[in-house]
């Protein structure tokens, strides 16, 4: 007589083969897909990598032949600039020197000087550079001269003197009028012309704290 | 190890009471392998043949007398109530078999409209059990247990006769003896064997004229047949037996075929004894495929769905793998290539750094970033581009060729205008925008300024002024000839234009009149 029970162990033991490979090949699918999800992650990791230091090369490449390129253009002029006194602070002692100096080669009337306080333009240069630099400060000082002249050779000489000055000075306004339009004498010493100059001194400031703001 | 449960082959145990017939459904062709009795002799002998079995199911038909056949209503009822209700219809009936089966076949037309429901079974398992058991023994899979009934079903089918409403199909087999199955609308509704040791009278067309008459008024009693319905009764002989194949009596119309013309082209093993309308059937059956269990119970047949089910097992097996690699087969390609690219890159990097790391060896030492050189250096040429050396315009001026004793200049003034540009590309921070000396600052910076000079002076005659104003004009045209520069007029001597008013005194003193020049020279960075 037939057992009609439900299946039976041994039945079952039938199924352990393939319920095994069943589950051995779904791991192994499971475990070929997360591995190939690592090593997709891997690799896209490393092509960044990779893309990101050959852009950081290039970059760089790019940087260091324009720098040179920049460099050998400039070095001159900046050379220049910098034994003109120009990037460094102004020396208002020495152009009180040169002011004397110029007055008695020429032998002038007396100058009345007046410095103004120094007013900084800070110039932040091209900040989309592939190299960005530091702010460079633009500092001025408004220096006004009034000079009694005897005549225009005065002036000319006065201001052929403020051209040998090492500093860049810069005429903003400069007013040349006749003291006595119908009682001029050159025969007689005295001051027929008057000049009121005033003349903007610049200066550079290279070595510029970046002013980081305030983190609220 | 799968190869059967792929294949058409099949082994056929054929079940009647006296004995079983091993055959075998292999290249198309249907061979008589053995015959076993019901004896322990017989089942010894089985249990030998089951050994060089081939490699295929077994599909059990049985040919018996003890298969019950009813037709009952019950209430219409759907789903898991339908199940209940025709599980316990069949334990009721036949609750000795576990051979059983129950299935719904439409519904009344009148009254509650209940279901009419069909159900059969093997109601002597002993005959079944001996064969059955050593089969599973071996644990050989068993796809379906049948029976000739539901054979001649299929058989009626193959046939075309199966769309007739009331079908008697009368086969004789040759050790088994002469069934009769009635279809309504091809489906079985009853079946019955009259043994082949049943002592015939008279020739073989009455003794089927006789048993189709019995059956008629049977079906008749149960309902299964109206009284004045027609009935064609198709008999199946395996040899011819009369001449006149059609005979009409009354309502039934019988319908004489012989086996062996019908299977004239049919592949039967022509080595067996002359097949019958059941060897045929079988056949073609397997032709088309296999025939479906009816009587199997779950664990009669559990090799079968055991095998089908680690066949299914493997193949999801195999088809997770395949899947799995076939889904990620665009990933695989990708990743090939992202590290084929990873790698050119790397390639491409090395001969760049190598680049760099001489260009870095040879880099002129500097003393401050190239940026700010350059910044500085801009910067600077900008604002001393727009230093005008004033003592070129009082060169000029005072010219002895331009300025005659009639002209005489008493104001010279130069300004340096700012022309502010918002586009400027040199940025400034620090300072307030809005203060005059920071776009001052703005515009000498970015080199945007203007160079204005004003001169006023006054010019002299005896008396004409046309001569005043021709000498103011000789100087302008003089003054811009040597300078190089723009020279305007602001203030002649005389206005001459016609918008405006013109006032004077016409007498004998001096003419001396005032005149304003402006020379502009806009410094460009």
């Amino acid at each position: 007589m037939i057992n009609f029970r439900m299946l039976s162990k041994k039945d079952m033991l039938m199924l352990r083969t393939p319920l095994i490979v069943f589950f051995i090949a779904c791991a192994v699918a499971g475990v070929f897909y997360y591995v190939l999800g690592v090593f997709s992650l891997r690799a896209t990791r490393a092509l960044n990598d990779a893309q990101t230091q050959l852009e950081q090369i290039s970059t760089s490449v790019e940087q260091i032949a324009q720098e040179e390129q920049t460099i050998t253009r400039y070095i001159g002029r900046y050379s220049q600039i910098e034994a003109d006194g120009v990037v460094s602070k102004e020396d208002r002692l020495q152009l009180l020197e040169d002011m004397t100096d110029i007055r008695s080669r020429y032998l002038l009337y007396p100058i009345d000087i007046d410095l103004s306080e120094q007013t900084v333009t800070r110039l932040e240069g091209d900040i989309y550079a592939l190299n960005p630099v530091g702010p460079v400060d633009l500092q001025s000082t408004r220096v006004s001269f009034k000079l009694p002249l005897l005549h225009e050779e005065d002036f000319t000489n006065f201001t052929r003197g403020l051209q040998e000055h090492d500093g860049l000075l810069l005429p903003q306004h400069c007013t040349i009028e006749r003291s006595n339009l119908f009682d001029m004498q050159f025969d007689v010493l005295g001051d027929n012309l008057h000049a009121d100059c005033t003349f903007l001194w610049y200066t550079f400031n290279i070595d510029v704290q970046e002013v980081i703001p305030d983190e609220y | 190890m799968l190869s059967f449960l792929n294949s058409r082959d099949a082994n056929i145990l054929l079940v009647g009471s006296a004995g079983a017939s091993l055959l075998v459904w292999q290249k198309r062709r249907l061979n008589l392998l053995a015959r076993f009795d019901s004896s322990d002799d017989g089942y010894a002998g089985f249990d030998a043949a089951l050994s060089s079995v081939i490699n295929a199911p077994f599909t059990i038909v049985m040919d018996v007398i003890e298969e019950d056949f009813r037709t009952e209503t019950v209430a219409h009822v759907t789903g898991s109530d339908r199940r209940a209700l025709l599980t316990r219809k069949l334990n009721h009936l036949f609750r000795t078999t576990p051979y059983k089966m129950a299935a719904v076949r439409g519904r009344e037309k009148t009254g509650r409209k209940d279901d009419k429901v069909f159900l059969t079974a093997l109601t002597k398992p002993e005959i079944l059990d001996p064969w059955l058991s050593r089969v599973l023994a071996k644990r050989i899979p068993v796809r379906a247990i049948s029976s000739s009934a539901f054979v001649m079903e299929r058989f009626a089918r193959y046939l075309n006769i199966n769309t007739n409403a009331y079908v008697l199909i009368v086969n004789e087999e040759e050790v088994i003896g002469v069934r009769q199955t009635y279809l309504q609308n091809g489906r079985v509704i009853f079946s019955r064997l009259t043994p082949a040791s049943i002592q015939r009278t008279g020739t073989f067309e009455e003794f089927v004229e006789e048993q189709s008459t019995q059956t008629r008024r049977y079906l008749e009693r149960i309902k299964q047949l109206p009284y004045d319905a027609a009935l064609d009764v198709y008999v199946f002989s395996p040899l011819p037996r009369v001449e006149n194949n059609e005979v009409r009596r009354d309502l039934l119309t019988f319908y004489y075929f012989s086996i062996s013309e019908l299977g004239r082209d049919f592949a039967i093993s022509q080595d067996d004894a002359p097949a019958g309308a059941l060897a045929y059937s079988l056949a073609k059956s397997f032709k088309k495929g296999a025939l479906p269990n009816v009587y199997g119970p779950f664990v009669a047949l559990r090799y079968f769905l055991i095998g089908k089910l680690r066949r299914n097992l493997y193949l999801s097996g195999a088809l997770a793998l395949i899947g799995t690699l076939g889904y990620l087969y665009p990933d695989i390609v990708e990743v090939r290539d992202k590290i084929s690219d990873e790698q050119n890159i790397r390639l491409a990097t090395a001969p760049l750094r190598q680049q760099y790391d001489t260009m870095r060896a040879r880099f002129p030492e500097t003393p401050i970033a190239s940026g700010k050189m350059e910044v500085v250096v801009e910067t600077y040429d900008r604002i001393a581009s727009q230093v005008m050396d004033l003592s070129h315009i009082l060169d000029a001026i005072g010219s002895t060729e331009l300025v005659s004793p009639e002209l005489q200049i008493t104001e010279i003034a130069w300004t340096l205008e700012e022309l502010p540009d918002e586009s400027a590309e040199v940025i400034y921070t620090g300072l307030d925008p809005d203060e005059p000396q920071v776009v001052f600052q703005k515009s000498v910076a970015a080199g945007r300024t203007m160079s204005v000079v004003t001169v006023e002076g006054l010019v002299t005659s005896s008396g004409s002024r046309r001569e005043s104003r021709e000498r103011v004009l000789s100087f302008v045209d003089a003054l811009a000839e040597r300078s190089g520069l723009t020279v305007t007029p602001l203030t002649m001597p005389l206005d001459l234009n016609t918008a405006s008013s013109l006032t004077t005194t016409l007498d004998n003193k001096p003419l001396a009149e005032d005149f304003v020049l402006e020379i502009r020279s806009e410094v460009m960075p």
